[in-house]
């Protein structure tokens, strides 16, 4: 008899609570209608047989999703994690060299060096890759989970839905450029956040992070927020590159945004009073054997020139953008 | 590999008729195990662990309706069409009987 009670826990613990105890009785009733009066051990053995695997009588009666990730959304996934696998990789790289090279001191052999950098780096790629396959799978897995409970609504499709084809290859927005840009703000970040004192000077033998920085730390530190919020920006923007693929005067409108905003921020960071560190331009003085005011007002002069090369740069930027949506948009048209 | 190939292809024929079969004889209640020897009776196979589910989720589908019987000694489930079920049974019925006349008019053509 034991078997019968085993075979039907088997099926119930599989079940919701709700139906469980309806689905127990109704099995049992069931089991023993099919063994004959008198049964013997191999009457009951027969029947559970013929009844099968208890999983997979569970599954019949309460069919279950059985995709972590289900086909439907299989092609996105793929390509997303791809993405997403390559953007974690290159970052917790970069992140594992950057960390040695700022707590380098002179007293360790570079040969040692050397070796820490490159071990960092593939536990790094590895950290990263992983961190990307969880991520990318629990995001999908929850949003494919939420569709499957919703009960996905078949929407009526009709051949107008289908998306227009970029009119030219130049139309499209290459998938490299956006990667490259989320990598560079990614890493542009990550220098400005956790290892300001790269951008310094440096005398030999130096720990790096004993530098002179290049910007002052109080006034840095202000700019954080901003820094942080801009590259949240660049890397929502380069994502709505890659999901759309192709220039209209939506994804102009959004690339000239964050192009402007990030213009900007220059702008004012780079005039707010006290940004540059005194003490970084006197030891460029000493170091060229000039004269300190010298030295700043040409420093000064060199940063407003390289403030036109960035405006100059960056309405480049934006009007390539209106450019290409308006070119897909004339060809579009005939 | 080539007979489980077989194997799958058959389920997935006769799965469509299982509803049609058991809508067919539920017009008097019955409950599984009753279900499964009257379909036996009548050249009918099918597994038990395939009918007493479908019985459930032909419930859940308003298809049939069912009833716990507690007055004998063993308290059985039973399962009746229900006026939902009998409107889906007709119609089902109109759609197989057209369907294995297109199938045959197939099948006939390829034996000549």
């Amino acid at each position: 008899m034991n078997y019968i009670d085993r075979y039907i826990y088997a099926v119930a613990e599989q079940l919701p609570e709700k139906m469980r105890a309806d689905v127990e009785k109704e099995l049992r009733a069931d089991i023993e209608d099919m063994l004959p009066e008198n049964a013997t051990e191999e009457d009951i053995l027969n029947v559970l047989t013929s009844l099968g695997d208890p999983k997979e009588l569970a599954n019949r009666y309460q069919p279950k999703m059985r995709y972590l990730i289900s086909p439907a959304v299989f092609d996105d996934y793929l390509a997303t994690l791809k993405l997403v696998a390559v953007i974690f990789a290159t970052v917790a790289a970069f992140i594992g060299f950057i960390s040695n090279i700022v707590e380098y001191s002179a007293v360790t052999p570079v040969k040692d060096l050397t070796v820490t950098i490159i071990s960092d780096m593939i536990a790094g790629v590895f950290s990263g890759l992983s961190a990307a396959f969880l991520w990318v799978t629990v995001i999908f897995a929850a949003i494919d989970y939420s569709r499957f409970k919703k009960g996905v609504k078949k929407e009526t499709w009709s051949p107008k839905d289908l998306p227009k084809i970029p009119a030219a290859p130049a139309a499209r927005i290459a998938k490299s450029d956006a990667v490259v840009e989320i990598l560079f703000s990614i890493i542009f970040m990550v220098i400005f956040v956790f290892y300001p004192h790269l951008i310094g000077w440096f005398t030999e033998g130096d720990h790096l992070q004993d530098s002179i920085p290049l910007f002052s730390d109080s006034v840095l530190s202000r700019f954080i927020p901003v820094i942080i919020l801009l590259t949240v920006l660049t890397v929502t923007i380069a994502i709505f590159k890659l999901v759309y693929n192709r220039w209209n005067y939506l994804m102009a409108g959004l690339n000239g945004a964050d192009k402007l905003l990030k213009l900007i921020f220059i702008i004012v960071f780079l005039n707010y009073p006290g940004t540059f560190n005194t003490g970084f331009l006197s030891r460029m003085a000493d170091k060229l054997a000039l004269d300190y005011s010298a030295i700043s007002s040409d420093w000064y002069r060199g940063i407003q020139l390289f403030i036109i090369i960035v405006v100059i740069a960056s309405f480049a930027g934006i009007l390539k953008g209106f450019l290409k949506a308006y070119k897909n948009q004339k060809i579009l048209k005939q | 590999m080539s007979s489980d190939l077989l194997q799958n292809l058959i389920t997935e024929l006769r799965r469509g008729t299982l509803t049609l079969a058991v809508l067919s004889q539920l017009k008097t209640p019955q409950y599984g195990y009753s279900l499964l020897q009257c379909l036996e009776e009548k050249n009918t196979n099918i597994e038990p662990g395939t009918l007493y589910p479908l019985l459930r989720r032909m419930e859940s589908q308003n298809l049939l309706e069912s009833k716990w019987d507690t007055s004998e000694s063993r308290p059985r489930k039973y399962y009746v069409i229900s006026d939902y079920g009998r409107t889906v049974f007709s119609a089902l019925k109109e759609e197989w009987i057209r369907l294995s006349n297109e199938i045959n008019t197939l099948l006939k053509e390829e034996s000549l």
